[in-house]
């Protein structure tokens, strides 16, 4: 089964105090070229929900309906997605530790009336825009915004 | 007598209930703790208490975002507690109770319990317990806050306490229909920046009510102010008698006596 | 020590379960087994074990030799506090037959104190806090997991110390939380090896922040100390205070009662846990013993557990830590006996071995001994809350611990082979002082005491802890009396919080509360740890008294955390501690109620070098505050009021900041508490603040005089003129640092009021003290030498400005704009 990915960040005119946090900070963790962050969510959903059913979840439990967009694998870009060329960093959590959001998130979609997923899962998301190179963005993602013995990262170069 | 019934919802990861009930209590009323799955059984019945509270916690972790879980199931619930807020009796949302009721809908008030306004992260990305100075805004009809002085000072504890709107005439109409009951201010009463305003709330914005005032949210915790000894100046001051926290709550159980 | 021979037993096991070849294994091959299984047990145990099954005719299974290796682990069974010793020290030799027994818990069996009503046996210590209630104190360490994850270590560290007071007695409801921790400071450096600091600091404190608020319990009164020696070893301790009823310290398993377990799923997490924090900590450790803690399922636990005991459901609580239901179960069984169906247990995931559910370390779970005339009653409770459970089998009389899984046996022991088979060790413990240096070398330097005094206030272990106490929520549960920030700005370094438990009690009507403090200085141990021992009693006792709580119905808890004690000279100086500990206890007549131990914190780097810690106690006490009214903060209240220095200042700067701030923190003699005279001290202020004499007071400890004095007189906005020569000190001491710096222990700085004074006098009859000072109206510190002329004048702002941007600064706070 195809996974559903649903990405979540703040509208534009909502403050993003984690992406700002760390351009604040981005000169001591080695990203000084750094010229923007976005700190997002997104969550993984495997089993048997309808796309329409995923989109009720995004809609009514995952996306603050006042504050965030969300998108729904390669959606339309909401205008909150809309960024320039950035490196595009995710944090999950390793197989096997547990998540304690996860019973939440389920409890969630079970009062919404969905059926159960096999699996649900959060992680982070961050976008970075700037003049950096890959290493400095590893070794951030691995060093600064996770820990490799319980999560693993992802880098994406900017497209 | 019989005492006014003040019921106080609960669910995993409530977690002021034990204090907002002997404050309750201090103030007169006879405090219920029910658990959200009481209220679904039918065991508890909301629409005969008098007052009704959500208190403050982090209700199912706050996971996905503050008081999203709960504000969603207290939606089953909407066809009574729209009856029991427009029959004028006291309902009373702190923190994470106020954060509840913002997103189910039901502050700022409209008629189809639609969300118009939502918390994000304080703007300092952390956690932020502090004691604040308050203005009451005293053209509201907020229950509550009735003959208490303009100035007061009431604790908060919230990492999710950004107050924002949807649009700004959800702003304009909160402040034409004096919904907002108080504002963030500094020792002189004037609105100033952070740490005063500890979250970063738009307008400074610390609590709202519904026009009628008698459905309150606040993110300032009054359970937390019922002596004077709360105060964090109690050793070097003596001109608080008593706590303004349970003042507000007097306020409800009077209304409904 | 004699052998222990155990009866042939039933049947051996079926051969479907996976056998270990231990009977006949040479040394060398029990070595191997020993280390891929990561038992960490040594030649004698696995010689123990090979003799227990050889007499029992047949193999052990995986489940019990994982099962033996944890309940014989550091973690659990103490080897080293509670085996044999041969201490030396100069000419002399003692030998401690149980280094525990013989000191800490000697004194507090000597001092029999009526209100210590469950000590060194439970999972907390409980005292009597009043004629209803009783008050369960624990304070333990979680090192190893936050070294290897701080967030995941510190929030399970947090969890882990509330599920020993929910399994104190019947259970106890926790009303405060309270953290120290001992990190390298987070100075900016990103090192290449290890973890940052500033981002240690940071996890750590959020682990702390997001358990301690989600479960609704204040997190207060903790402290942190920053030394570069904890670079790799973090020391995290989590503590917790709880209230439960006195009818409810008793516990009791009778054979028969259902076993429950209750919370959390059962995992593969933390395999290993109680043998892994026994070794110490390399590159590779694993990651299996990593967590992230899951606070609301604790908390729910947490609310039906306490509806369980109110209604008299259970018969014994107590939480699953390191080794899980192994753990848990083979302690409550201890007298009796268990049987165990594994099958029954909720896992997280399906396949566990038989060996890994029984040993998992998932956190939120706790075990329930329940009469089966009340299981339905139980269950209802959980049934209502959403809690999950699971019926895992009985307690009964045999005294055999016995495991099945899948209709097979996997673990047959006798309780007595698993509880006290246990061979004893006798190590060697040797304790060379350091070399004494004069303090003259510290005195003659460039820079005033107006600099010292700057460098001092903005010192990592003298800065203000607001930016992570602010991330605490201390006033949940509305009993927050006397808070951590206090004085004007609500931001001034209280001593001790004050904490008034009604949200437990449903009590609103009374005044009585309970206060909290910790005593903690590395430094002082690297000259002595004796000395470090009694003045971190001196100084947790300080700071209750400081608050104003009753010193004379205080209790201790220890932690001791230390490298390896199969060094003779780390071993050494841990006695040394201990010893220290134990004169402490007799000499303030303050019984320990309960202790930790955490051994092994060392490091080896990717270049071999071994990084140890330094030996460091925590002393933590707790005492009732029978009337909150008169509680007492450390803010100058008014201008024109007499200021007392109480107790004697000596030329006491080794180990001090002042030292170091010179550069050769050893130099110097350290402090040293004469606990007799200074307990007569102690209770005669205590006295003259019950009786409303003074108007504040604090403790002076790190930076001595001078810093006590400036953080009064900033927290409260009043000036003070400070006359040294007035101080009461040995003859020839002229030494304007030495008087101000100093970190003599017993010294308190006290404001009264100019109509009060006369009774204070006689309330303190037969103490030292003396008249230093008074406070002004002009926002100022202004000070006179020993000779009289003026030595400096600050302006409070500028001084408070140094004492608090150390921590913001480093930890990169942006400056928030005004809000619009």
């Amino acid at each position: 089964m195809t996974p559903y990915r649903v990405e979540i960040f703040g509208k534009p005119g909502f403050s993003d105090p984690a992406g700002t946090e760390l351009l604040a900070q981005s000169a001591s963790v080695g990203l000084s070229g750094a010229a923007e962050i976005r700190a997002g969510r997104i969550y993984e959903i495997v089993g048997r929900l309808s796309p329409a059913q995923v989109e009720q979840a995004a809609r009514e439990l995952l996306a603050d309906p006042v504050t965030q967009d969300y998108r729904i694998n390669e959606q339309a870009v909401p205008p909150a997605f809309l960024l320039s060329p950035h490196w595009r960093v995710e944090i999950w959590l390793k197989d096997g530790v547990s998540d304690p959001e996860e019973e939440s998130l389920r409890k969630g979609l079970r009062d919404l009336g969905l059926p159960a997923p096999d699996s649900i899962r959060g992680g982070r998301v961050y976008k970075i825009v700037g003049r950096c190179q890959l290493p400095q963005i590893e070794r951030v993602a691995r060093k600064w915004l996770s820990n490799p013995l319980i999560h693993r990262s992802s880098v994406e170069a900017p497209r | 007598m019989k005492l006014p019934k003040a019921l106080i919802l609960r669910c995993a990861g409530t977690n002021c209930e034990r204090e907002t009930a002997n404050a309750f209590a201090m103030a007169g009323a006879r405090p219920e703790l029910a658990h959200i799955n009481e209220l679904k059984s039918g065991r508890v019945k909301l629409l005969e208490a008098d007052i009704f509270v959500i208190p403050g916690g982090f209700s199912y972790g706050d996971d996905v975002a503050a008081g999203r879980l709960l504000a969603n199931e207290l939606k089953r619930f909407v066809v009574d507690l729209r009856q029991f807020i427009r029959s004028g009796r006291p309902v009373l949302g702190v923190c994470n109770g106020f954060q509840v009721l913002v997103k189910a809908g039901f502050l700022p008030n409209n008629r189809q319990e639609l969300q118009s306004a939502s918390f994000t992260f304080n703007d300092s990305n952390r956690f932020e317990a502090r004691w604040t100075h308050l203005r009451i805004n005293t053209h509201s009809n907020c229950l509550f806050t009735k003959g208490l002085p303009e100035m007061i000072e009431l604790p908060v504890a919230h990492a999710e306490g950004k107050f924002v709107v949807k649009t700004p005439k959800v702003l304009e109409e909160l402040k034409r229909s004096n919904s907002i009951v108080l504002r963030y201010v500094n020792e002189t009463g004037e609105p100033a920046g952070y740490p005063y305003n500890p979250n970063g709330s738009v307008f400074n914005i610390a609590a709202i009510s519904n026009p009628e005032g008698n459905c309150l949210g606040l993110m300032p915790h009054p359970e937390r102010f019922i002596t004077r000894y709360h105060h964090p100046n109690w050793t070097r001051q003596t001109f608080h008698k008593e706590g303004v926290g349970l003042e507000m709550l007097r306020n409800a159980v009077r209304h409904v006596s | 020590m004699p052998v222990k021979t155990f009866k042939p037993e039933a049947p051996p096991p079926a051969s479907a379960r996976p056998a270990i070849g231990l009977r006949d294994a040479s040394p060398a091959k029990l070595q191997d087994l020993n280390r891929r299984h990561g038992w960490s047990l040594n030649a004698a145990e696995l010689a123990a074990i090979c003799r227990h099954f050889r007499s029992v005719g047949r193999e052990p299974s995986r489940a019990e030799m994982e099962t033996i290796a944890q309940t014989w682990s550091e973690h659990c069974k103490h080897k080293t506090f509670t085996g044999e010793i041969r201490y030396r020290e100069g000419g002399r030799t003692l030998r401690f037959g149980n280094l525990l027994r013989e000191t800490v818990m000697e004194a507090t069996r000597r001092l029999k104190k009526p209100w210590c009503l469950s000590v060194f046996k439970d999972n907390a210590g409980v005292v009597a806090y009043d004629q209803r209630w009783a008050l369960a104190f624990k304070v333990e360490t979680h090192n190893h997991p936050c070294a290897l994850e701080p967030y995941g270590g510190a929030s399970t560290g947090v969890g882990g110390v509330i599920r020993d007071i929910l399994g104190v007695g019947l259970g106890a409801k926790p009303v405060l939380g309270t953290d120290v921790f001992c990190l390298c400071p987070p100075d900016g450096a990103d090192p290449v090896e290890g973890p940052a600091p500033r981002l240690m600091l940071e996890r750590v404190v959020a682990g702390v922040r997001d358990y301690g608020n989600r479960m609704g319990i204040p997190t207060s009164g903790g402290a942190i100390w920053f030394d570069e020696a904890f670079r790799f070893n973090p020391l995290v301790f989590c503590g917790s205070v709880g209230l439960l009823p006195r009818w409810a310290v008793r516990k009791e398993v009778r054979p028969g009662d259902v076993i429950v377990a209750v919370g959390g799923r059962t995992g593969k997490d933390g395999l290993h846990g109680a043998t892994f924090s026994s070794s110490g900590l390399h590159g590779d450790s694993p990651s299996s013993a990593v967590q992230i803690g899951h606070a609301i399922m604790e908390k729910r636990m947490l609310d039906v557990l306490l509806k369980a005991r109110d209604a008299k459901l259970l018969r014994s609580v107590t939480d699953c830590g390191a080794g899980g239901f192994s753990s848990a179960i083979g302690e409550l069984g201890a007298g009796c006996g268990a049987r165990v169906k594994l099958d029954e247990a909720k896992l997280k995931v399906q396949g566990l071995e038989p060996w890994e559910i029984w040993l998992s370390e998932s956190q939120e779970r706790m075990i329930l001994a329940c009469p089966p005339k009340n299981l339905k009653a139980l269950l209802d409770l959980f049934d209502a809350e959403d809690v999950e459970y699971s019926l895992l089998g009985e307690f009964t009389a045999d005294r055999r611990l016995k495991v099945e899984f899948r209709g097979e046996t996997v673990i047959d022991l006798p309780m007595s082979f698993l509880h006290e088979g246990l061979p004893k060790r006798t190590l060697e413990a040797q304790w060379n002082p350091p070399p004494k240096v004069s303090a003259s070398r510290i005195k003659s330097g460039s820079g005033s005491c107006s600099d010292a005094l700057y460098a001092l206030l903005s010192h990592w272990n003298v800065c203000s802890r607001a930016w992570v106490i602010r991330q605490y929520d201390h006033e949940v549960q509305g009993g927050a009396v006397i808070k951590a920030l206090q004085g004007t700005a609500h931001d001034g370094p209280g001593d001790a919080c004050v904490h008034w438990p009604h949200a437990a009690t449903g009590e609103v009507d009374g005044f009585s509360a309970v206060a909290i403090a910790h005593g903690l200085n590395p430094n002082y141990g690297r000259l002595d740890p004796y000395a470090m021992a009694l003045c971190c009693a001196d100084e947790a006792l300080r700071n209750l008294v400081s608050v104003g709580a009753d010193v004379s119905r205080a209790s201790f808890l220890d932690n001791f955390c230390w490298g390896n004690p199969e060094d003779p000279r780390t071993l050494g100086s841990l006695v040394r501690a201990a010893l220290g500990c134990r004169d402490a206890a007799l000499g303030y007549q303050v019984p320990f109620i309960s202790g930790k131990d955490s051994l092994y914190n060392e490091y080896r780097d990717a270049r071999g070098n071994k990084h140890s810690i330094p030996g460091t106690l925590l002393i933590s006490a707790v005492a009732p505050v029978d009337d909150f009214r008169k509680a007492l903060t450390l803010d100058f209240k008014a201008p024109g009021n007499a200021i007392y220095l109480v107790g004697w200042t000596a030329e006491e700067m080794g180990g001090s900041l002042y030292s170091q701030w010179r550069g050769d923190p050893l130099a110097g003699a350290v402090p040293l508490p004469y606990p007799k005279r200074a307990r007569a001290c102690l209770r005669l202020l205590s006295a003259a603040i019950a009786k409303g004499l003074v108007s504040a007071c604090h403790d002076l400890s790190e930076g001595g005089l001078g810093v006590a004095a400036a953080e009064m007189a900033f927290s409260g906005e009043i000036g003070a003129l400070l006359e040294l020569d007035e101080v009461c000190r040995p003859k020839g001491l002229h030494s304007n640092e030495a008087v101000l710096f100093s970190e003599s222990p017993s010294r308190f700085l006290v404001e009264v009021a100019c109509e009060k004074e006369k009774e204070f006098l006689k309330a303190m009859k037969g103490a030292i003290l003396a008249r230093v000072g008074s406070t002004l109206a002009n926002p100022v510190l202004r000070i006179k030498g020993t000779d009289g002329s003026a030595l400096l004048e600050e302006p409070l702002a500028k001084l408070k400005e140094a004492w608090i941007r150390t921590l913001p600064l480093a930890m990169l706070e942006r400056r928030n704009g005004a809000h619009s």
